[in-house]
């Protein structure tokens, strides 16, 4: 008798979970169609030029195998500026610096449009069982949010994508291609993962090239930096501690008199 | 006369307790981020600091967002001030953690900041540290002064309280001027 509420409530779930329970069972499980947006070639270029400023360059060579005309969005997202208030955010957030122009090979010039956050959006068309070439070009300011004191670092990611432009949350990601990444950044810097890779040298700039898995998006991440002598601070941290010991010599001087 | 106010203040138990917790507050912060102990939060509870330690481009700041600074230093010194009713317990933890957010935030305004800027900073840094002594040596008497009332049932408050509020208040008009510049 003590057991029937709980006995009641396991049958309402139980009821509740039915009808999931039998899509699984009978196999009507909706598995989203995959995309019909393929890549065939893409190069990705980013070139920092110092802690501010990067170029950017991508060339992406997309097919529709499918029979209808597809839409899709070309996407950029930069590290841009971004100050925050502890307990009101958004307060102040300047306006990105950034310039990216996207090109269709067969559309022409397609319109980009920068938000605040500085992704830059453009949508193109691509017909039925056709190719096309995207060639997105532009610069973009770099925003450092790690001030470190005995390194400077030059932080950030650039991230590049296409995909469809309508459901892409619903469908499968692309198939898999291969994008070849071509960074560039001053010589004088070293990447966290450099020792991973070949790296050549070329009018005081490193140059690394490598292959990367492309299913519709990549994100780029700088990770590098350069050891510095901090001698602001140094001179005040020097005299802080010269103040502490003076305090403390004068301190044991003074007792040592009562 | 002025003088002697600012004598007498210097012999003042509170106003030395006050700047030992909220100069070893910077003391402690200073020498974290001097060493790349960048996970300290606290730039973020002095906006006009944080600012300056964030951005790495020249950005002069809306009227609003300057009124939003003037703000948060404001309430920064109601809270240390009026900490010192809870028997001055409020205003020895905010002391030290605004101790640690200005020590904190300096050394990344002096190596990636402009010489006006740094100007500016140091001058700002001075100025409201000297209000949170004056302010918080207040409080702190404050809090001492009613946990006597607590005990003793007779209220006494020591003159140099309102003279340590009065020239809290002074530097810190002073503060949120070069602020707002």
């Amino acid at each position: 008798m003590k057991n029937t509420p709980i006995f009641i409530m396991l049958l309402i779930a139980l009821t509740a979970l039915m009808p999931q329970l039998n899509q699984y069972a009978s196999g009507q499980v909706v598995v989203p169609p995959l995309s019909p947006l393929k890549f065939k070639q893409v190069a990705i270029e980013v070139k920092v030029v110092n802690t501010t400023y990067a170029d950017i360059m991508m060339k992406a060579e997309i097919v529709n195998p499918s029979n209808q005309t597809l839409t899709y969005t070309v996407e950029i997202n930069t590290p841009q500026p971004y100050v925050s208030y502890p307990f009101a955010a958004d307060k102040t957030s300047p306006q990105p610096k950034m310039e990216i122009k996207v090109v269709s090979e067969k559309i022409g010039e397609l319109k980009v449009t920068i938000d605040r956050y500085g992704n830059a959006r453009a949508t193109g068309s691509i017909e039925a069982k056709s190719e096309d070439a995207i060639h997105v070009e532009g610069w973009t300011f770099l925003a450092q949010t790690r001030r470190l004191i005995w390194r400077e670092s030059i932080d950030g990611y650039i991230g590049f994508s296409i995909r469809p432009e309508t459901g892409y949350r619903e469908l499968e990601p692309p198939e898999r291609s291969e994008a070849k990444v071509k960074f560039t950044y001053p010589a004088e810097y070293t990447k966290t993962d450099e020792a991973s890779y070949k790296v050549e040298y070329l009018d005081g700039f490193k140059i690394i090239e490598y292959t990367e898995g492309f299913y519709g998006s990549f994100g780029l991440s700088f990770n590098t930096y350069r050891p510095r002598t901090p001698i602001n601070s140094l001179t005040i941290f020097s005299g802080l501690w010269a103040v502490l010991v003076a305090f403390v010599i004068w301190t044991k001087r003074k007792k040592v008199e009562v | 006369m002025g003088f002697s106010v600012f004598k007498e203040l210097f012999q003042f138990k509170w106003m030395k307790i006050a700047a030992a917790i909220l100069l070893g507050g910077f003391f402690i912060g200073y020498n974290l981020a001097f060493l790349d102990f960048t996970w300290i939060p606290f730039p973020l509870l002095v906006p006009y600091l944080g600012r300056e330690t964030a951005l790495s481009y020249p950005y002069t700041p809306s009227l609003l967002d300057k009124l939003g600074y003037v703000q948060y230093t404001f309430a920064e010194a109601v809270v240390v001030l009026g900490g010192g009713v809870l028997i001055g317990l409020v205003t020895v933890g905010v002391l030290f953690i605004l101790g640690l957010s200005i020590g904190s935030s300096l050394p990344a305004i002096l190596e990636y900041s402009g010489a006006l800027i740094i100007a500016q900073s140091v001058i700002f840094i001075i100025l409201y540290v000297c209000s949170l002594i004056f302010l918080g040596a207040s409080g702190l008497s404050l809090g001492s002064s009613i946990l006597h009332l607590a005990r003793d049932t007779a209220w006494r408050i020591d003159r140099r309280t309102y003279d340590s509020f009065l020239i809290g208040l002074l530097f810190l008009i002073l503060a949120v001027a070069v602020e707002v510049l």
